[in-house]
């Protein structure tokens, strides 16, 4: 999932990539609507509200909605920045570093929540800040990775570009290719997780509080997991296979 | 030859001027952002903070359903609000409400503001929870909207005065 760059992915790659980040936005999404009556995966709504909130001259409001959109932005601009910063370091591990954050946020989150939380009004808004920042971290490291073909926290870009696909799929006039074919499974991967992710989360929030984001947080180690256990297993496997004259000559 | 030099100084003034007024509009593309947030920070710096803003007396001045003839449409049952008419709704320190109606306290709950301050959240001690859309809030006017989803607002609406 994360130990190839965008020029190596396979449609496989980024099916398992969109599908269990898809799930986290979607759970993140409805555990925060149902705790905070306010989205977290995505920013169209806050912009609007944004605007609305300066005609009205809430100025609390347009403050807190100004640095929940700067959050999320800031969000995408250090998953970027920390992968290039550390892409020397491999691409595994350059690609798991937004991941592991995003997890020591959402970790945070989910035991002041689970703990602490008092539902008051600054809490609140730290809490959403909280969340904003982790989908904005992870949209931008899905989007770097996949190099912009992915994206998983918001349906709005989804269901633009797969009414256009669809189109393409069904004018006589287009033939259909296999690009056009993988890139409709993904948008469908994206869509039917994020719509599970939100079952699941909502469910899970209903039923044992803030400890539902433990559930995110497993699923994103299963993301950073799977490809260490992958590169170590093709690491291993590539050293048992190596010819005998090549470990002799190392030697 | 003076005048070859008059014309070499005038395209360099033309320059310098030129790159002075790139600068200048520069600065000012810069500044713009900096001062919209420097406004906009002063602004929610100086405005209350809603959980603030609510404590105190309210009296109720009107309980309208804005949204009642399209409810054929739009059904939601009403026999499930619980109608605060006439009343006075004494937001205290530490999240406690009182209602009172014609001077005798009628029911206490619990409430808590969510969201980015425009949700108010009421939880009686039957565990009946009631939620409302803030959809004004200040000195003077309190204005609320019965939520029954986050797309679904404004079927009934509730005005109140500020009592001082």
């Amino acid at each position: 999932m994360l130990s190839k760059g965008r020029e190596k992915r396979t449609t496989g790659d980024n099916l398992l990539l969109a599908g269990t980040t898809a799930t986290a936005a979607g759970m993140t999404n409805v555990i925060s609507v149902i705790a905070f009556f306010a989205f977290t995966s995505n920013v169209t709504g806050h912009v609007a509200i944004f605007a609305e909130e300066i005609v009205k001259g809430h100025w609390h409001q347009v403050f807190v909605v100004f640095i929940w959109l700067f959050l999320f932005l800031f969000g995408a601009f250090l998953s970027n920045y920390l992968i290039t910063s550390v892409a020397k370091k491999g691409t595994y591990f350059s690609h798991s570093v937004p991941v592991l954050l995003e997890i020591i946020v959402l970790l945070a989150i989910a035991i002041y929540g689970h703990q602490y939380y008092q539902e008051t009004l600054r809490e609140t808004e730290f809490m959403i800040a909280g969340l904003l920042f982790c989908m904005g971290l992870q949209n931008g490291m899905v989007s770097t990775i996949s190099g912009g073909i992915v994206k998983t926290t918001h349906v709005t870009g989804l269901f633009t570009d797969l009414g256009a696909e669809i189109s393409q799929w069904l004018h006589p006039s287009t033939t259909n290719t296999k690009v056009l074919k993988d890139r409709l499974y993904l948008r469908f991967a994206i869509l039917g997780f994020y719509i599970f992710g939100g079952l699941i989360g909502g469910k899970a929030f209903l039923s044992f509080d803030f400890q539902a984001l433990y559930l995110v947080c497993v699923i994103l180690l299963f993301v950073a997991y799977y490809d260490l256990t992958m590169v170590i297993t093709r690491k291993t496997i590539r050293k048992i296979k190596r010819p005998s004259y090549e470990m002799q000559e190392q030697n | 030859m003076v005048l070859v030099n008059f014309k070499l100084v005038s395209e360099s003034n033309t320059t310098i001027l030129k790159s002075k007024i790139v600068m200048l509009l520069k600065g000012l593309i810069y500044s713009i952002p900096v001062f919209l947030v420097t406004a906009v920070i002063f602004l929610s710096l100086s405005s209350d903070n809603p959980e603030k803003l609510i404590l105190g007396d309210w009296q109720e001045l009107e309980w309208s359903y804005e949204k009642a003839d399209d409810l054929p449409l739009f059904y939601y049952d009403l026999s499930k609000i619980i109608k605060h008419e006439a009343e006075k709704w004494v937001f205290k320190d530490g999240r406690k409400i009182e209602f009172h109606k014609d001077n005798e306290l009628v029911t206490v709950a619990d409430y808590v503001i969510k969201g980015r301050g425009h949700i108010l959240k009421l939880t009686y001690p039957n565990g009946k929870e009631e939620r409302y859309d803030i959809k004004e809030l200040n000195h003077n006017e309190m204005i609320l909207n019965f939520d029954i989803g986050m797309e679904t607002r404004g079927i009934a609406k509730l005005t109140f005065k500020r009592k001082s």
